[in-house]
């Protein structure tokens, strides 16, 4: 698979769908007592219409897009990632991204998560070293 | 200058004399139960089948916001949080935003590793934003194992105001 590879290259999008019981979730395994991810009526006073997404759980959203792509083998170098906009839960996610660079081993990807009106919510950039150096 | 601004000022205050200063926290492991619900959290917000994990997820170490008991909930402030989010990092109850990480992965962090965790106050800044001042705070950590390995350095933003 590597050697197929090119810079420009669009890699498999994501749809994410957090709901409720998924902010939950993440809020109980990383023991975030913040009640704006689990308490709706408490995110409506802060002007939102819903209990609100993690900023880490968009950051794993963007991960999970590289990470269910990438060429087996391939080991994640770094990763960075942005909030740029708020989603609430129930709110279907999109992550899309392609192949910024390749050089040697290093492939680098950009990301970005928007929501079903195309806002983006979340911007990433993963780097993997690839086992195998593409040839294209 | 009213008291909520004065309020932001005193924080960004106190918190930009700790630039440059590192703290050492024991974290403890990461259990294979934590390590799988972590991971089954995410995909369970993914639909299709599920990514097979391999240990724990490399954003996990620094997406747990405490890893001890915690204080009594009578200790949290109104909206929920530790008045002493990242430990030693005094917020002084503002509400508090997670802006972004910019991390590198040096080894993966197998379940059962006992963890320590250096923070270092990178930045602070006060700013002015549409409706009113605000802290941008750029917190360094690193996880490592008793004999200092590194795991993980994460370059972490948050907002407070």
């Amino acid at each position: 698979m590597t050697d197929t590879l090119t810079a420009g290259q669009s890699i498999q999008e994501l749809r994410a769908e957090p709901t409720a019981i998924s902010l939950f979730r993440f809020s109980a395994v990383t023991w975030n007592p913040h009640r704006i991810h689990y308490d709706a009526a408490y995110a409506a006073t802060e002007g939102y219409t819903g209990a609100l997404v993690q900023s880490h759980l968009h950051g794993a959203f963007i991960l999970e897009c590289v990470l269910r792509w990438a060429p087996p083998g391939a080991r994640l170098a770094s990763f960075s990632w942005q909030n740029r906009g708020p989603a609430i839960a129930g709110t279907k996610l999109t992550v899309r991204g392609s192949i910024e660079s390749i050089e040697g081993s290093l492939m680098t990807c950009v990301l970005d998560e928007t929501d079903e009106s195309d806002t983006v919510c979340a911007t990433g950039r993963a780097t993997l070293e690839l086992t195998k150096g593409p040839t294209s | 200058m009213n008291d909520e601004v004065s309020a932001i000022r005193q924080v960004a205050q106190s918190i930009a004399h700790q630039i440059g200063a590192q703290d050492r926290h024991h974290l403890g492991t990461i259990s294979d139960r934590d390590a799988a619900r972590f991971h089954l959290t995410i995909q369970g917000a993914v639909p299709g089948p599920d990514r097979e994990q391999a240990g724990t997820h490399p954003l996990m170490p620094s997406a747990v916001l405490a890893w001890g008991d915690g204080p009594p909930e009578d200790e949290l402030i109104a909206d929920g949080n530790v008045k002493d989010i990242f430990g030693g990092v005094e917020l002084g109850g503002l509400r508090l935003m997670g802006g972004g990480q910019d991390l590198v992965f040096h080894q993966p962090v197998a379940p059962g590793t006992e963890l320590w965790m250096d923070v270092q106050v990178e930045d602070i800044q006060l700013k002015q934003g549409r409706s009113g001042e605000f802290i941008t705070l750029r917190l360094l950590r690193e996880f490592r194992d008793a004999a200092g390995t590194t795991y993980t350095t994460c370059h972490e933003t948050f907002l407070a105001r």
